[in-house]
């Protein structure tokens, strides 16, 4: 009996010492922490984040979309090596020229070079965007802008003609309202109304900003107020309260067969568990003017924080999700679209997703959010006014816009 | 009987009392005092979320007149006025007929229907504005009751409506709320003496005059505190109006607490956002604070 208990005590320190080495060389690889927000990109990167061939783990700080920039702000600002580093940051587009001027933002072109990455392979007119003072601080990825999502069998059986420019698009939402139902649109006071307006201005060749000064009382801006109005107008009951998800529900349940979604989105449209179109959606831009769409270019960023203690570990993960299968993967199964300029030309992603060429096309038009400190805050001004535009019945266009360029062109 | 005078030198049974309630005081000065005199304090310089707080961005009041001269700021203060008085206004009126007629169930039917009443206080509030939100969809419940006496959305556009949303948020609120002050109020109507009803009904006194010469006078104190707690957290509510219209369309229901939510984490600006802060805090004691303590200033006088 006593040999016995004295096998087993030896047996369970043996499996003590085995189970304690396996667990010491585990925790012998370095931990990579991605910042990233609750959405599409983290869902498809949960799926596959066992696969990661580097050296390191990958712990994802998930937070939600609201609160994603304060949280990177401060782990910006808190000194390298402590808890509250994060290794890698998914960041939004329109962020980065911000973070780069704060110095919070390293360069990756030597990472890139020492790991092999060609940073060409990417959409140039993102680069650029991500390149200051001639160093490149981000790879683009998850490109989204709006497009025209709409149900096929809906548009066969009511002998409609997918338009092809804004005024047979006009003419289809006057034709959709008068039968009871109209253009499904995001009008509410959020930022999907403030994309939409900015993509009909964008595709009249308009921008807000000229010469580096604020021109919010050009023709071009009031012309595409009144499109924007137009189409409000002849939007289903209810869209003025609705952001992108109104959208996308309206679309799924058949309120609407005609909508304009985010291409983020449209993943959604096609599972068939959720959506009533999931075989029959079918896309074309969201035509601004005469025939021409343009995306406001709307795009992630992977970026490498300045704090970062181990810069080569971090890139080793950027390199991996914005490598050419990891994105293939991601369009396939999330239908996102990358930053990668020949994933655009893949059959299989062509076929598979086929809004990419439409949101390509539209990237290839656009143009991204201008970038001031006080541009947040005229965008939510710009909310508010859009809003108030879908809801009022006469609604003075230049007065509006004049009201908001005299309080922000003095400050731009 | 003599009032003791607070002075420094304490009287002999003063210690324990004042220690006991030390705690409390440091908590309240820790969590709320200097919290507030830091918001104070940012809301004199120019700070964005990421930016430096130092002596070269004090910019004083700046902030201050920048609030008065932004249109959305003025916009948020009579909404935030509107939004307060209609919630409390709605509360204490359905409140009242609630407990009332609560109160006069018999005893086994008031413990099934207790439950339930209370049921709207557990749901947190971001969850009471997505359910508001599906039932004020246009292809929700509301609208179908609403066609069936024949309101169509043209005619009633709810959340999407610059005349509408708001009601459709404090509509959201009093469902919220109204069981809190049912609660209340139950426990007030308990403290009346039946002997008054019987007294009343003896006289042969109508249910309504009862109701306005023993119910009413007889809660006024309990009143006085729902208004109190239920005003100041009214002020401060934002969820049920950020979940429902995001303060749209055009700012009509843009409330202060939401504006300042938007201007520090949609903006980054957080001194412009504890500006908006400490004027919510303003507001909250010019409409809620300086009344109820007048009130019991004006009852400790009296009695």
């Amino acid at each position: 009996m006593k040999k016995l208990l004295v096998v087993l005590v030896v047996m369970v320190l043996i499996s003590g010492f085995v189970f304690a080495t396996g667990s010491k060389e585990a925790s012998a690889k370095s931990d990579v922490v991605v910042s990233m927000w609750t959405g599409i990109p983290r869902e498809h990167l949960a799926k596959v984040q066992d696969t990661f061939p580097g050296s390191s783990n990958i712990i994802v700080d998930e937070v939600g979309y609201g609160s994603l920039k304060q949280k990177q702000l401060l782990s910006f600002q808190s000194a390298k090596g402590t808890s509250g580093n994060l290794d890698v940051v998914f960041v939004n587009g329109p962020w980065m020229s911000e973070f780069v001027n704060a110095g919070y933002l390293m360069s990756l072109d030597e990472l890139a070079a020492a790991a092999g990455v060609d940073l060409d392979a990417y959409d140039s007119a993102l680069m650029s965007n991500l390149t200051f003072n001639g160093k490149t601080y981000g790879i683009p990825t998850f490109l989204q802008c709006i497009v025209c999502a709409y149900d096929s069998n809906y548009f066969k059986e009511n002998n409609i003609k997918v338009p092809t420019n804004y005024d047979e698009l006009l003419a289809l939402a006057k034709q959709l309202k008068a039968k009871g139902t109209g253009i499904a649109m995001p009008a509410s006071q959020a930022n999907g109304s403030y994309t939409t307006w900015s993509q009909l201005l964008y595709s009249a060749d308009g921008y807000i900003v000229q010469d580096g000064k604020l021109d919010l009382t050009s023709d071009t801006v009031v012309a595409s107020l009144e499109r924007y109005k137009a189409l409000t107008d002849n939007s289903c009951d209810g869209a003025l309260n609705w952001a992108h998800e109104g959208v996308i529900k309206a679309l799924q349940s058949k309120v609407a067969p005609l909508g304009l979604s985010m291409s983020g989105n449209n993943s959604y449209l096609h599972d068939p568990s959720a959506s009533l179109i999931a075989d029959s959606v079918r896309y074309f831009p969201l035509y601004g003017y005469g025939d021409t769409a343009a995306a406001n270019q709307t795009y992630w960023v992977w970026a490498i924080p300045a704090n970062c203690s181990d810069p080569k570990a971090a890139f080793e993960f950027i390199a991996w999700v914005t490598s050419y299968d990891y994105e293939k993967k991601a369009t396939l199964d999330s239908y996102s679209i990358s930053g990668l300029t020949a994933l655009a030309e893949d059959k299989e992603v062509v076929s598979k997703v086929p809004f990419a060429g439409v949101v390509m096309e539209a990237f290839s038009n656009g143009k991204p959010d201008p970038i001031n400190p006080n541009f947040d805050s005229l965008k939510s001004k710009m909310n508010a006014l859009l809003s108030g535009v879908a809801a009022s019945s006469k609604p003075n266009f230049k007065a509006l816009l004049s009201e908001l360029q005299s309080e922000y062109g003095a400050k731009w | 009987m003599d009032r003791k005078s607070f002075g420094l030198s304490m009287e002999k049974g003063d210690l324990l009392p004042t220690i006991l309630i030390l705690p409390t005081l440091l908590i309240v000065l820790c969590f709320t005092i200097i919290p507030m005199f830091y918001g104070i304090y940012v809301s004199l310089h120019e700070y964005r979320l990421g930016g430096s707080l130092s002596s070269e961005n004090l910019v004083g009041i700046s902030n201050y007149v920048n609030a008065f001269k932004d249109s959305t700021t003025k916009k948020a203060i009579v909404n935030t006025v509107i939004f307060a008085v209609g919630c409390v206004a709605g509360d204490l009126v359905f409140g009242t007929i609630i407990s009332v007629l609560l109160y006069r169930l018999k005893e086994g039917v008031q413990h099934i229907l207790r439950p339930f009443m209370i049921m709207p206080l557990l749901v947190a509030p971001i969850v009471t504005s997505l359910m508001w939100t599906s039932l004020l969809d246009v292809n929700g419940v509301i609208y179908w009751a609403l066609g069936k006496i024949g309101i169509t959305y043209a005619q009633f556009k709810g959340v999407s409506g610059t005349s509408t949303a708001l009601f459709c948020c404090i509509t959201a609120h009093w469902w919220t709320n109204i069981p809190f002050v049912v609660i209340v109020l139950s426990a007030g109507l308990l403290c009346i003496s039946e002997d008054l009803y019987e007294a009343a009904y003896c006289d042969g006194v109508g249910l309504m005059k009862t109701f306005w010469y023993i119910t009413l006078p007889l809660l006024k104190s309990v009143y006085m505190t729902i208004i109190l707690i239920s005003g100041v957290d009214t002020i401060k509510s934002m969820d049920v109006v950020f979940g429902l219209t995001k303060g749209g369309p055009n700012n009509s229901s843009m409330t202060l607490n939401l504006y300042s939510y938007l201007q520090a984490f949609e903006s980054g600006n957080m001194s412009y956002a504890m500006t908006l802060s400490v004027l919510t805090l303003i507001l909250a004691l010019v409409c809620f604070g300086i009344p109820f303590v007048r009130y019991n200033n004006r009852k400790r006088n009296q009695s």
